[in-house]
């Protein structure tokens, strides 16, 4: 058991004789590794498992959550389908009355000039009229 | 208009201001935090703490002279570090910190972030080319193969989680994490991220551009001053922001840990903070603990296990949402 260097001593008949470190009698133990091995944890299969159920649980959630937010935006969508006639509606009343009112401000302002005709249309052609739109006036 | 642009501005400097005093403190808690790792004290002599030691240093490196080496191609050497830093920035306006705390909330955020991390090789590149020098060189050349490699698994996984989530809006993938933060379902894609987020940032053990025993310092070898304070914020800052990102895409952002009476009285960006910290430290402690890979296994873990994995977990997670209806609209 450790300790400093041994002395030996040496004779000139000892030189023949061939020095080597042997086994001790009947030869060494054997290594019993097993049992060094520490069995720390779960096992294997218990971790596979565990995994994936929590996995499995994980999309389960994000499944439920998705069902959720695609009811909440159809619900939205469908809302807004239904209120489109009644925004309509308004839009319509407010495009007559904007073109009264721009009509009345045409005939005063252009009063003086001679043949002209109050809401006439620039264009040369009416196919491109577009509807007025209550997304383009949005009400709050 | 004026109002607009005051608006714009001032919010870019709330964002802007405690970002870099955040960079600098989080200079101070890695030195603290590797030194409790490795059983020394870490700065504790200037003011009370340590506490004013990313001051002084800023201060330290702000009084330098900069030195431009003669033979470098003085435009793009002092471009290099002004790209890092700019883009380490930029990617902030899109970060969500609470429910509508956010600079621009725009629909392809997620997109944004990862083309503005990706552009960040250029700097990184810029610098080591106009160096003329060799070892910044060679370490540019590791960056630029390293971050191409690792960006291809993180866009595998973003797009799992966009599938899932349904959306590319950063606000809208927090709140599709209202019922489960995905980082249950999809954890071994969390693991690959945070990883990627190493190899992305340059850090240990993917520190290969600036690896000091056969590079000096890779590719900022030839800088001092300002330019290698602004290389060293805006390294720290991406730090910060591809924690962020991971907070956002697996933790649920500023979600509350759970939604029960004390826990959602915490104002979201104070979750936020907490989440995004816990991951600073996970930065920093696999600095202390990892060593660093060589250049091989670097590859061989992105292209030949990161990169089938997160395209399998992608296939997985499709044909799941797919076979029970689940998938979002």
């Amino acid at each position: 058991m450790g300790g400093g260097p041994t002395t030996t001593h040496v004779t000139s008949g000892d030189l023949k004789k061939v020095v080597q470190d042997m086994p001790p009698a009947g030869g060494y133990p054997d290594v019993i590794f097993k049992k060094a091995t520490i069995n720390r944890g779960p096992d294997g299969w218990m971790i596979w498992v565990g995994s994936l159920l929590t996995v499995a649980f994980g999309f389960y959630r994000v499944g439920q959550c998705n069902l959720e937010r695609n009811a909440a935006k159809k619900e939205k969508r469908e809302a807004r389908m239904a209120i489109v006639p009644y925004l309509q509606a308004e839009e319509d009343a407010r495009a007559v009355a904007a073109k009264l009112n721009q009509d009345a401000d045409e005939a005063e302002i252009m009063k003086g000039v001679k043949d002209w005709k109050v809401g006439a249309s620039v264009y040369n052609s009416e196919r491109f009229w577009a509807p007025p739109s209550p997304v383009e006036h949005p009400r709050a | 208009m004026l109002y607009h642009l005051g608006f714009i501005i001032v919010s870019l400097l709330i964002i802007v201001i405690p970002l870099l005093i955040s960079v600098a403190y989080f200079t101070l808690v890695e030195r603290k935090f590797m030194g409790s790792m490795q059983r020394r004290r870490g700065p504790n002599v200037v003011g009370f703490m340590g506490l004013l030691q990313p001051l002084a240093d800023g201060l330290k490196l702000f009084a330098k002279e900069t030195i431009l080496p003669s033979n470098a191609n003085i435009v793009l050497f002092v471009l290099a570090p002004i790209i890092t830093f700019v883009l380490s920035l930029m990617g902030w306006i899109v970060i969500p910190f609470g429910e509508g705390a956010v600079v621009s909330d725009i629909n392809v955020g997620i997109l944004y972030l990862f083309a503005i991390s990706s552009l960040s090789v250029y700097g990184i590149i810029t610098a080591g080319w106009s160096s003329n020098s060799k070892y910044p060189f060679l370490g540019a050349l590791r960056s630029a193969a390293q971050m191409v490699s690792y960006e291809v698994s993180i866009g595998f996984i973003i797009v799992t989680v966009v599938i899932c989530a349904g959306s590319f809006n950063l606000s809208t993938i927090v709140l599709a994490q209202s019922k489960i933060w995905f980082i249950i379902p999809l954890f071994p894609m969390f693991i690959m991220f945070f990883i990627s987020a190493l190899a992305e940032t340059n850090r240990h053990p993917f520190d290969l551009p600036e690896a000091e025993a056969e590079l000096v310092s890779g590719y900022n070898v030839e800088y001092s001053a300002m330019g290698f304070a602004l290389f060293f914020l805006g390294e720290y800052a991406n730090m910060l922001i591809m924690s962020g990102m991971t907070t956002i895409l697996f933790l649920g952002g500023w979600l509350p840990l759970f939604d029960i009476m004390p826990l959602n009285l915490i104002p979201g960006p104070v979750w936020f903070s907490i989440k995004l910290s816990i991951f600073v430290i996970a930065f920093i402690w696999a600095r202390a603990a990892l060593p660093r890979y060589r250049y091989d296994q670097l590859m061989s873990l992105g292209w030949k296990a990161f990169l089938p994995l997160s395209l399998g977990w992608l296939l997985f997670t499709v044909a799941c949402l797919i076979s029970f209806n689940w998938l979002p609209e």
